[in-house]
């Protein structure tokens, strides 16, 4: 070992090399994130400023009218944001209970040696591109489903009853119900992933517990699980509300595309965004891309709302 | 008698529940599996060496999807390197200049937000606006459009990543970069980012899967070509948009093309997410 | 028996000669945002030697430790008043440049932080900082600093192996290779064995008093053995104040301050 003295260690020194590009990195980090930040700000203004003829030439009813009319230049826009609302609200009733249900069995009472491989299936099926599930939609669900769901139904219901009301349309395999269920199969994953995840932040003590004082598992989940997870839960749930709003392949394919009002949950229809994917780069005039602008808007707006209050209550401490 | 009763009522409840449960499961996993078996079928069937060497086809003659998929692979590499540069530096912002004094920290929860919103904002919104800065302006669709498009949902997601693994750092491990002298760029570049390096490449690969199945911000950005182009000012052919126009067509052999795309796709996808487990997996372990 | 109150407040200071002193703290002051954390201490750190603090957790010893090479600055709402004289400089100086003072004072910390890099970068890193020098001398000097962290004949097959690879006590003395790496004057260390095992954390205090022919060295520790076995003059604070300093054998054996006999016989703590 080489012992020096103490004098010599005293090394005259510079700054270290690029001390001084420290306030440079930070302005370039910083304005990193400013890009992101106007990149949201050029979307609002842009949809804000696009929309704009549309939304004040045709005022109110271009909320309330569902007269779409690319050849006399008339645009009301309530048939896709009613079929936006309609197909998202749908989707979620159907994948909301089904995700419930495969969480609590992943949770719960799935044979430990499949519990991994199905989580994982579960997983990797949330990140399938939308465009896949709108194929498998078409050409395999729709046949089946005009088979098997629409064909009977129309033809056994009576005249004038509820049940013709309800499921009138062309038995075509494609509309509103069809489309909802789509999305359903599609937000399933995400859903069932998300709630999966949170139930396994409960703390074990607390499942255990509950068992220990005889609770059966419907009890558990129901009275424990449940109310622990209740805030980030309804986030979660919103989320995908957040997703299938906004969600165009998988509904443009078999949606109908009729820019109507929808009549039936077998009647042909469109969303805002399925509307805006098919026409946009064909619009025939200034004021037709304004009004798929116009729509554009309505939709940030929804998903904008629906995703606030998901952050709002993901956000929020766990207890509620 | 009466306990007995309430007890069989909560039992058959709960035979109710788990049945129910079982059944969701059940069915929710047959669907999934429905649709990749038929994807897979559909697709195998039509794959074969054309699909690599040959161009779109016109209806009823021979093609592939070359000029697709090499689009597709350019659009995509294009928006991840902007999306890798600015997500990575706007996640450091994020997580290492927010603390820097009052001004800072209000500046990066703003961001912080809109980073959300921006990240769960329907892609065909973010379509529209690139249409209007980067399409529009040149009048005609371009593959730089496109590769913004996909940039734009691509990069929230590297930010995000970036900002959570940063986060997770040791405190010390910085104050040891800074107890050496060493400038705070030079501790975050060479210690913190280098530390992070498995979690940002989790977050890119993530932001990657999701935006080579992005159809609809394409539609009307970078639109399609039918031949093979590797010139960015003009439109690019890429996977999902021919599947939209394929598939949606009437003739047989573009319907073949399509599942053939999606199938490619969804293998993509698929590889991606199972390299993500693996790498996170490693990185538990060491 | 005195009024507790001024007891708190009193404090026992030895004088150590003027020339021996390196690092010189007066009237220290130190702020978390509003909370003030130190009053006034003032206290001498004697050159080639080891000072130990000690005292309950939350006593000010750790926040004494940071303000010596102001890594508290890192943080906006903290700040320091008083003065910590490094040679008669103030390090307090709104002048300082923050990079060289952290070159002449280096800190070691509770938990082994290797960056993620080679053994040999670890040790290079602050060194390729500050100075230009051929391969040669940095593989000299990476060397030198590993042998005297006793750390030499355990990496010497494996420089260019990752330094997350290493055990605990291994990590720990790679910081404090790449620590005097750099040649500073003063070494800080902040509870540095105590995430160690007994065998590991024997053969880094042997080091530190190796390392004490040449070095200025400040050592926090919750572990009265450990402080009463390596250091030459120990601190016990109390609340945010300097109770008793003196050479170590005094403080332990003839505590002047009460509170410091309690501390030490284990009454309170």
């Amino acid at each position: 070992m080489t012992a020096l003295p103490a004098k010599s260690l005293g090394v005259k020194r510079t700054r270290p090399n690029g001390a001084s590009l420290d306030p440079v990195f930070m302005l370039v980090c910083g304005f990193a994130a400013t890009l992101l930040l106007s990149a949201l700000a050029g979307i609002v203004g842009s949809l804000l400023v696009g929309g704009w003829p549309a939304l004040s030439h045709f005022k109110l009813a271009f909320f309330t009218s569902s007269d779409w009319d690319p050849v006399q230049d008339i645009y009301g826009g309530a048939g896709p944001i009613v079929g936006t609302l309609i197909t998202a609200v749908l989707s979620l009733a159907l994948a909301l209970p089904v995700a419930f249900g495969v969480a609590v069995f992943l949770v719960e009472f799935c044979p430990p040696l499949l519990r991994r491989p199905i989580g994982i299936a579960v997983e990797l099926l949330a990140g399938v591109p939308s465009i896949v599930y709108g194929m498998w939609g078409l050409f395999i669900f729709a046949p089946l489903f005009r088979d098997i769901v629409e064909m009977p139904l129309i033809t056994s219901a009576p005249p004038g009853s509820l049940q013709e009301k309800i499921f009138s349309g062309i038995p075509n395999g494609s509309g509103i119900l069809a489309a909802s269920i789509i999305l359903a199969v599609m937000i399933l994953p995400y859903i069932a992933a998300t709630l999966r995840e949170l139930f396994l932040t409960v703390p074990a003590k607390v499942r255990e517990s509950a068992y220990g004082v005889g609770c059966t598992t419907m009890e558990v989940v129901w009275s424990v699980t449940l109310p622990y997870v209740r805030r980030s839960a309804i986030g979660a749930v919103m989320l995908g509300l957040g997703r299938a709003l906004g969600e165009t392949m998988a509904v443009t394919f078999i949606i109908g595309n009729s820019h109507t009002f929808p009549k039936g949950l077998f009647d042909g229809g469109s969303t805002i965004a399925s509307t805006i994917a098919n026409e946009f780069a064909e619009a025939s005039s200034d004021m037709h891309t304004s009004a798929l602008i116009a729509l554009g808007f309505v939709l940030f707006v929804i998903t904008f709302a629906v995703l606030a209050i998901a952050r709002a209550l993901l956000g929020a401490p766990k207890h509620g | 008698m009466a306990l007995l009763d309430r007890r069989s009522r909560r039992k058959a409840a709960n035979a109710v529940f788990v049945t129910f449960c079982t059944g969701a499961a059940a069915l929710a996993i047959m669907t999934l599996f429905a649709i990749l078996f038929s994807l897979v079928v559909k697709g195998v069937s039509g794959i074969n060496l054309d699909i690599f060497t040959m161009s779109t086809p016109a209806p009823d003659s021979r093609g592939g999807l070359a000029n697709a998929i090499v689009g597709s692979v350019m659009l995509c590499t294009v928006a991840m390197v902007g999306a890798v540069t600015v997500g990575v530096l706007a996640g450091t912002f994020l997580a290492e200049y927010a603390g820097l004094n009052r001004w800072t920290s209000a500046y990066a929860s703003i961001v912080r937000f809109l980073n959300d919103v921006l990240l769960s904002a329907p892609s065909i919104l973010i379509g529209l606006f690139v249409y209007y800065i980067a399409v529009k302006p040149v009048h005609g669709f371009n593959g730089w459009a496109g590769a913004l498009a996909l940039g734009l949902i691509a990069a929230p997601v590297v930010t995000r990543t970036t900002e959570d693994v940063l986060k997770l750092q040791a405190k010390q491990l910085r104050e040891s970069g800074v107890a050496l002298g060493a400038p705070m760029w030079v501790t975050i570049q060479k210690i913190l980012w280098r530390a992070s390096q498995g979690g940002i490449i989790t977050g890119a690969l993530l932001a990657f899967a999701r935006i080579s199945g992005e159809t609809a911000p394409l539609l009307f950005t970078s639109l399609g070509n039918q031949f093979m182009n590797l010139d960015m000012t003009k439109p690019i052919s890429n996977l999902p948009a021919v599947i939209f126009q394929f598939g949606l067509s009437a003739y047989d052999d573009w319907q073949r093309l399509a599942w053939v795309g999606a199938l490619l796709i969804a293998a993509t996808v698929l590889t991606i997410n199972i390299i993500v487990r693996v790498l996170s997996q490693e990185q538990k372990r060491s | 028996m005195s009024d507790s109150k001024t007891e708190v407040y009193e404090s026992f200071v030895e004088e150590i000669p003027a020339d021996t002193i390196k690092l010189d703290v007066k009237n220290l002051n130190f702020f978390y945002g509003k909370n003030q954390s130190l009053h006034n201490v003032s206290i001498p750190f004697q050159r080639q030697s080891i000072t130990g603090l000690i005292g309950p957790s939350g006593c000010g010893k750790s926040t004494l430790l940071r303000a010596l090479n102001r890594i508290y600055a890192l943080y906006p709402g903290q700040r320091a008043e008083g003065q910590v004289l490094l040679d008669g400089e103030n390090v307090l100086d709104r002048g300082m440049d923050l990079s060289l003072l952290r070159a002449r004072v280096g800190m070691v910390f509770q938990q082994p932080t290797p960056f993620p890099m080679s053994i040999y970068d670890n040790v290079a890193f602050g060194v390729r900082l500050y100075e230009q020098i051929s391969k040669a001398d940095l593989d000299q000097r990476v060397e030198e600093s590993l042998r005297r962290s006793a750390l030499w004949n355990e990496v010497k097959d494996k420089l260019h192996t990752s330094g997350l690879g290493l055990s605990g006590g291994q990590q720990q003395r790679l910081c404090v290779a790449r620590t005097i790496a750099v040649r500073p004057e003063v070494i800080l260390l902040d509870e540095p064995a105590s995430a160690l095992d007994p065998i590991s954390t024997a053969k880094l205090e042997e080091t530190l008093v190796e390392l004490k022919a040449d070095y200025t060295i400040v050592i926090v520790t919750h572990n009265l053995q450990q402080a009463a076995r390596i250091s030459d003059h120990a601190a016990f604070m109390f609340l945010g104040r300097l109770i008793e300093f003196a050479q170590t054998a005094k403080l332990f054996d003839n505590p002047r301050a009460t509170r410091t006999a309690d501390y030490i016989t284990g009454r309170f703590g």
